[in-house]
């Protein structure tokens, strides 16, 4: 949720992309992905060849505990073509060393309503959770609501019909996405808080749900120290 | 599934008692000490004499006097020999931890305080003291820095404000819950006004230990209170507001008006009443959560509330409204609004519609049903009696325009029988002209729900249906 708060926290612990992926594993489905370590970017480069396990489009993002905000720092893109591919590891790999970072993630590119879960700890309510419109436009169009943790299909239900544009959670154009799905990840997220009550701040930005499927791209947690 | 699990675990089950935490001996009061009585006109604690004097008995404390309106006034609480249910202490804020330990030492476990000078304008430490002092007596304070409370029903009138100068509403269903002081007794005399009966008004402050769980639990309880009206800034107890407002909202109507929602109403609230206001969409959330009705506006807080102690016997109404109106374009507002706010225009049933026709065959049988300029006081009956028995709809959106030449001040005869059989929520649309008789005033005696404009009537209407 707020940038600001992500620069006052830097006395917590944090937790960017790759452990925050590693924690939540287990509430939510995830792109299919593989990470190239410095050497074997190196050789990719040199053979330009893909490895047999990636199919493109991909989506390639610099690995560092050192980056929060990886569109900021130019490290992540999506790729369609063999060239892009390799013109953007070529260009990943100057700058792996300045990051600590730990490799280059190859990511399956998923397509689909992008939304955004966050939980945060509010002085007055202890833990809450907030569903809303991820990506590009969580900020601009603050469409999210919330509520106290844990909840139930209920409350998942009435807070999906409090967003204004909730048809984008349900589907358009004939399309039905996978709500239940949705449903099963932000019940167990809720959850969360209650066996790790030092998190302060939980984002998972974006989760993608299209008709198939709900998968967590990106997410970053804060825990308290 | 886990699901079950899950709203078991956050409902968890809270008792509310039936006089949680003692609260009715200040409601319920007798014999009150008032510490800081004067007996100089318009100070706040001749106020508070006057008003308390009508129906209670009172104890004027003060040092400095021996006579108060012809009583006899003590030094100090000590000095009473009789029990007294609640101190009313309205001193200097810097002599309030000392009246408190006197009053502890006269075993009065009751305290509400007026007195303000402490967290709201940043004095913790003398906050600290009188928090300490009512915890070793083990004393229940409402306050500090309130207006103070009043019940209508046990006559208790313990707010500092004349009686001259802010009539006190009628006698109803309805509590008014406020932390703010000030606004609670503007809305008293906007009440007093729109003639909306009020059972108990209480004004808490700064929450020094009775905080609005408190009071919500005991208004939840109250058999003299059918709806829940609430003005907040800040929740004091979050956690616990959860599990009882909650509870509440499954015994009776909670509406809530959250003040400093926008970051200049939070600035605002922070220097007002000495905590940070949270975050509105926070609060949106929870309010949902908890099953309260939240209102944009304050005039909404008690529409909305009107609503609800009007109807109060008719439970789980749907939301296909009928509209019968003698203006076309009055029609078209409705109709628009009704849309606009998620609301739907029922359908006539086929059997009712038939019957219209013929009985009333020179109006086109629509909804909007437009009985036309040429309408009757009969006309209006024939519609409202077969609407009201349509199965189709679910409540009666009623428009008159008492200027039509052939309807007379009969028709509140009309409307007020038809309403009187209770069968559906008839909502009336009546635009306020200077003409011979008031006729909203008369249907309003009749206990009807009247509204000048059809917006703000759907408006309320909305948050009454829970949409």
């Amino acid at each position: 949720m707020g940038e600001k708060k992500a620069k006052k926290s830097q006395d917590n612990l944090v937790f960017t992309e790759f452990k925050a992926k590693e924690f939540l594993k287990k509430y939510a489905d995830m792109p299919k992905n593989v990470l190239l370590d410095p050497k074997e970017v190196k050789k990719t480069l040199l053979e330009k060849k893909l490895p047999s396990s990636i199919t493109l489009p991909v989506v390639l993002k610099i690995s560092s505990d050192f980056i929060v905000h990886k569109t900021e720092e130019n490290a992540v893109k999506m790729v369609c073509h063999e060239i892009d591919f390799f013109k953007t590891l070529a260009d990943f790999e100057k700058r792996l060393s300045k990051y600590k970072a730990r490799g280059v993630i190859v990511e399956e590119y998923v397509k689909g309503q992008e939304l955004i879960i966050g939980i945060k700890k509010d002085k007055t309510f202890g833990h809450v959770i907030g569903l809303g419109l991820g990506g590009i436009f969580t900020e601009t169009i603050r469409d999210i609501s919330f509520r106290a943790c844990p909840i139930c299909s209920d409350e998942f239900n009435s807070m999906v019909s409090d967003l204004k544009f909730k048809n984008l959670i349900s589907g358009t154009r004939g399309k039905k996405n996978d709500v239940e799905e949705l449903k099963k990840i932000v019940i167990e997220i809720s959850k969360i808080p209650d066996k790790y009550p030092k998190i302060l701040e939980l984002d998972i930005n974006p989760i993608i749900l299209n008709e198939h499927y709900c998968k967590l791209v990106d997410a970053r947690i804060v825990f308290e120290k | 599934m886990k699901k079950t699990k899950t709203a078991r675990k956050i409902i968890k089950t809270v008792k509310l008692a039936k006089n949680p935490k003692g609260l009715d001996a200040f409601f319920k009061a007798e014999n009150i000490a008032l510490i800081g009585a004067s007996h100089e006109q318009n100070k706040i604690g001749n106020v508070l004499m006057k008003n308390l004097l009508k129906n209670k008995t009172v104890f004027p404390v003060n040092p400095n006097v021996d006579l108060i309106m012809n009583r006899h006034c003590f030094k100090t609480v000590l000095e009473i020999e009789d029990k007294i249910d609640f101190a009313l202490i309205a001193v200097k804020a810097e002599f309030v931890p000392d009246v408190v330990e006197q009053c502890g030492k006269k075993k009065i476990k009751n305290v509400l305080v007026i007195s303000s000078g402490f967290s709201e304008i940043g004095n913790e430490k003398l906050n600290e003291n009188l928090k300490s002092k009512l915890e070793k007596y083990n004393i229940n304070c409402i306050g500090p820095n309130c207006l103070g409370i009043y019940d209508s029903f046990s006559e208790l009138d313990a707010i500092f404000l004349s009686q001259q100068r802010l009539k006190r509403p009628l006698q109803g269903k309805i509590s008014f819950l406020s932390q703010s002081g000030a606004l609670g007794g503007a809305m008293l005399g906007n009440l007093a006004e729109k003639k909306i009966g009020i059972s108990k008004f209480i004004s808490y402050g700064n929450a020094i230990n009775l905080n609005e769980c408190d009071f919500l639990e005991y208004l939840s309880e109250d058999e003299n209170t059918s709806v829940i009206c609430f003005y907040v800034e800040q929740i004091r107890d979050g956690k616990r507001f959860l599990e009882v407002a909650k509870k509440v909202s499954s015994k009776k109507p909670l509406i809530v008006f959250k003040g400093g929602v926008t970051e200049q109403g939070n600035r605002a609230a922070l220097s007002h009443t000495g905590s940070l206001a949270g975050d509105s969409k926070i609060y949106e959330g929870i309010f949902r959560q908890v099953n309260a009705i939240q209102v944009d506006n304050l005039e909404d807080l008690f529409f909305v509330a009107n609503l609800f102690e009007k109807f109060e016997n008719f439970k789980n109404i749907d939301e296909k409204i009928q509209v019968i109106t003698n203006g076309g374009g009055y029609g078209i507002i409705c109709a628009d609004q009704i849309e606009k706010n998620g609301l739907k225009l029922a359908e006539f049933s086929p059997k009712i519609k038939e019957k219209l026709k013929k009985e009333i065959p020179q109006v086109n049988i629509t909804n909007p049903l437009d009985l036309m300029g040429d309408v009757t006081n009969e006309r209006y009956k024939i519609a409202l009696d077969n609407c009201l028995n349509d199965p189709a709809n679910d409540l009666i959106l009623l428009v008159v325009l008492y200027q039509t030449p052939l309807i007379n001040e009969d028709i509140v005869e009309v409307v007020s029988g038809m309403n009187n059989k209770r069968k559906k929520p008839i909502v009336l649309v009546i635009p306020k002209t200077e003409s011979e008789f008031n006729i909203s005033e008369m249907l309003e005696d009749k206990g009807l729900a009247c509204f000048e404009f059809p917006e703000n009537a759907i408006r309320v209407l909305k948050k009454f249906l829970r949409k």
